[in-house]
């Protein structure tokens, strides 16, 4: 007995190793439609919907990598389907392999549908095992389907390139980054609205390329307007979203000069009195003076610091009333005032649900913003 | 040795009995779906009912240091009554761990290998269970301090690397549910969580004689729950400050919280640690549950040994768990609706009865 354990034990491992160095359904890399990004646009049916997947095409990757003359990288398929998972596995009729949406990073909404109201063509990313909430959601201006096909350059994969360009909005923050986990956490929530980026495609001598530009902002789940650079960057100071971003001031009978924000942090208190619902936005802002400009201030001194400052904090007041002021034209609750007011008076906040919507334009906001000026860069002063 | 006498120390019972809690940690979408972002306080309400509970626990193993379960049945209902509560619980058992194996069967099957035959993936685990049972207790527990660490390092490196994308302000308003929904949720987590520790009764006879000691079995109780219910607070702070509004409608909320942690794209899509966790702490649940219903037929049936047990109920609690739900609604239904009121029954009428007969007993006798 002693004698045969030893062999029967070795060979069960050696058994095991056959069994347990694989999966059950193994992905080969060859047999994959690697999807980087999913674009919905309506059909020219009204009940159907229409799916772009854009998928990688490998063979072509690493000739692309060396030579601007390789095939196209990436190949875009449109398909309609009555529902968006429907569409996706319609994709096989046109498309040989099976979408392999797990390494997607970008999801682009078409405005159309956007207007129609989108939640449920996206209820279904939400909802799939294999995809992530930490892809992006950017609305097309026009057709997602126009945006993803414009070829770019430096990053040749679109999807990838839309999904960068979002990345780098901190380096002004006047675009916003909204990945679909905060679209749906916005969805989700009774009265703050949900917003996205814009994509637009830009024509320029004949050749098209892509630009980010201010921020889409819906009501539940439909479209409604649209916040420019200025007023996107209101919102994100309210938000407390902000990372980083040029202030151009310009006071009076001087030339213009430019901060250079380092960091900002915003503290939003509700309050409710007698005549309403008041919130004070306290911001805070360090930034660096970054010059550019003909009436060289001199920031080692206080004066000349305390004026920009002054300046500086008119700016962001300005950007901020100007959000809160189309937000409150479209009547929605892009700032999340309402859970702000929850958290503070739960008790009170249960008459206010329901009528948020007619309390809304009328919350009195009063703003206090306080800059300061850290460093002056390589150079003290230019005389 | 014969397997069936191994002892065990109070440290590997304490290790194991947390293990068991954070077993559970898989349901917590059932209470947090009515809990929302208080479910902290409804894991603060579940332990300081589960304390109640364990006052039961702590007085009948006092009473009857070296008798299992069974034995106490059969000492306190007589043996015709003790033989069929004793069989009522067997089943339990058997169902508890049918139903749990169902539980980690539909997690990866919805998750991770959506492709792969449920019963496959049952029957793995179970053979990996029916090992360990085979073994016997001590293995068992000894296992338990390995994971036990794997998974507070697990949590910790969570918390750490998700601390950024972390918002507290989530939690607020504080306590914004209403009573009913606050107790029904606190007894959720008190009766699933904690409220299984029942079976442990059939356990505490294999102390051995060092951890005998004059209260020792209160301070396994005190400490297994209170640092239980600790790690199950965390792993929900963890997930309500991470995906907030979102967690009430997730079905694994903690592992969809996982896969949003990103640092600085290098450190991502580790959920994979997670679900490893999530299995280990359901395997002990599942070998506790096992090896009690094994143990319970052997004591009952006063066969002399266990181990050729092992593989028949391993393969009728595969297919158990198979019928035993139609599917994941039934499952969600189950542990919403039926089970905090049928786990009463075992957890507290039978124990609570066993107290207040023996104490009668006790009068009579003096008399």
């Amino acid at each position: 007995m002693k004698y045969i354990r030893k062999p029967i034990k070795l060979s069960i491992i050696l058994l095991a190793l056959f069994v347990l160095a694989g999966c059950w359904n193994s992905n080969e890399m060859n047999d994959l439609a690697i999807v980087t990004a999913f674009g919905v646009d309506t059909a020219e049916k009204p009940d159907e919907i229409s799916l772009i997947g854009q998928i990688i095409n490998i063979r072509n990757i690493a000739t692309a990598e060396k030579s601007a003359a390789g095939g196209d990288v990436f190949w875009n398929v449109e398909i309609t389907g009555e529902t968006v998972f429907d569409a996706l596995r319609n994709l096989t009729f046109i498309n040989n392999r099976k979408a392999f949406g797990h390494h997607y990073q970008i999801l682009v909404v078409g405005k159309e549908i956007a207007e129609k109201g989108v939640i449920k063509d996206l209820e279904h990313f939400a909802r799939d095992h294999g995809d992530r909430r930490t892809v992006w959601v950017v609305v097309a201006d026009g057709k997602a389907k126009d945006v993803l096909d414009v070829k770019t350059e430096l990053e040749p994969i679109n999807g990838r390139y839309i999904a960068q360009l979002v990345e780098v909005r901190t380096a002004t923050s006047k675009a916003v980054g909204v990945t679909f986990q905060n679209f749906l956490q916005r969805y989700i929530s009774k009265t703050t609205s949900t917003f996205a980026s814009i994509v637009r495609v830009i024509k320029k001598n004949g050749v098209e390329s892509l630009e980010l530009n201010g921020t889409a902002v819906f009501k539940k789940d439909k479209l409604v307007g649209e916040l420019n650079g200025k007023e996107t960057r209101g919102l994100l100071f309210v938000i407390d979203d902000i990372k980083s971003g040029i202030i151009v001031v310009e006071p009076e009978n001087q030339g213009k000069t430019s901060l250079e924000i380092n960091k900002s942090g915003t503290k939003v208190t509700p309050k409710i009195t007698d005549n309403g619902v008041q919130m004070d936005i306290e911001v805070k802002l360090k930034t660096y003076y970054a010059g550019d400009t003909e009436d060289f201030f001199n920031v080692t001194k206080k004066e000349d610091r305390e004026l920009l400052q002054l300046y500086a904090n008119k700016v962001v007041k300005e950007e901020i009333e100007a959000a809160i002021k189309k937000a409150k034209s479209l009547n929605t609750d892009v700032f999340g005032f309402g859970d702000a007011v929850h958290r503070k008076y739960p008790k009170q906040w249960k008459g206010m649900e329901s009528n948020w919507d007619s309390i809304f334009p009328d919350i009195k906001v009063s703003i206090k913003v306080e800059t300061s000026i850290d460093s002056s860069f390589n150079i003290t002063e230019l005389p | 040795m014969d397997i069936e006498d191994q002892k065990i120390s109070g440290v590997q019972l304490t290790q194991l009995m947390i293990c068991f809690i954070c077993g559970s940690n898989i349901l917590l979408t059932v209470s947090m779906t009515v809990a929302k972002q208080d479910i902290w306080l409804a894991i603060l309400g579940g332990v300081v009912e589960s304390l109640v509970f364990a006052i039961i626990y702590i007085f009948i193993t006092k009473k009857y240091p070296n008798k299992t379960l069974i034995e106490i049945n059969d000492l306190v209902f007589g043996s015709f009554l003790g033989k069929l509560v004793s069989t009522l619980y067997i089943i339990f058992f058997f169902l508890q761990g049918s139903a749990y194996l169902r539980i980690i069967t539909n997690f990866f099957k919805s998750q991770i290998m959506p492709e792969t035959p449920m019963f496959v993936l049952a029957l793995a685990l179970l053979i990996v269970c029916a090992y360990a049972v085979n073994k016997g207790f001590e293995v068992i527990s000894r296992l338990s301090m390995l994971f036990l660490i794997f998974l507070m390092l697990e949590v910790a490196f969570v918390f750490v690397t998700g601390y950024s994308d972390m918002k507290f302000k989530n939690f607020l308003p504080i306590f914004d549910i209403t009573m009913t929904d606050f107790i029904k949720s606190a007894n959720i987590i008190g009766t699933t969580h904690f409220g299984e520790f029942v079976v442990f009764l059939m356990f505490f006879a294999l102390l051995n004689n060092t951890s005998k000691g004059k209260n020792s079995n209160i301070k396994i109780y005190i400490i297994s729950i209170l640092s239980g219910g600790a790690i199950l607070i965390v792993i929900s702070v963890i997930t309500i400050a991470l995906i907030g509004n979102l967690a009430p409608i997730d079905n694994y909320p903690y592992f969809q919280a996982i896969r949003i942690i990103n640092v600085r794209d290098i450190l991502t899509r580790f959920e994979i640690i997670t679900s490893i966790n999530i299995l280990a702490m359901v395997f002990f649940k599942i070998c506790v549950y096992f090896y009690a219903t094994v143990s319970g037929i052997r004591k009952i049936l006063k066969l002399s040994s266990q181990s050729f047990l092992v593989l028949p109920i391993g393969i009728i609690m595969i297919n158990t768990s198979l019928m035993l739900f139609k599917n994941p609604f039934e499952v969600t239904q189950f542990a919403t609706e039926i089970f905090p009121l049928y786990g009463l029954v075992f957890e507290v009428l039978f124990p609570v009865l066993i107290l207040v007969i023996t104490q009668m007993k006790k009068l009579f006798v003096n008399r």
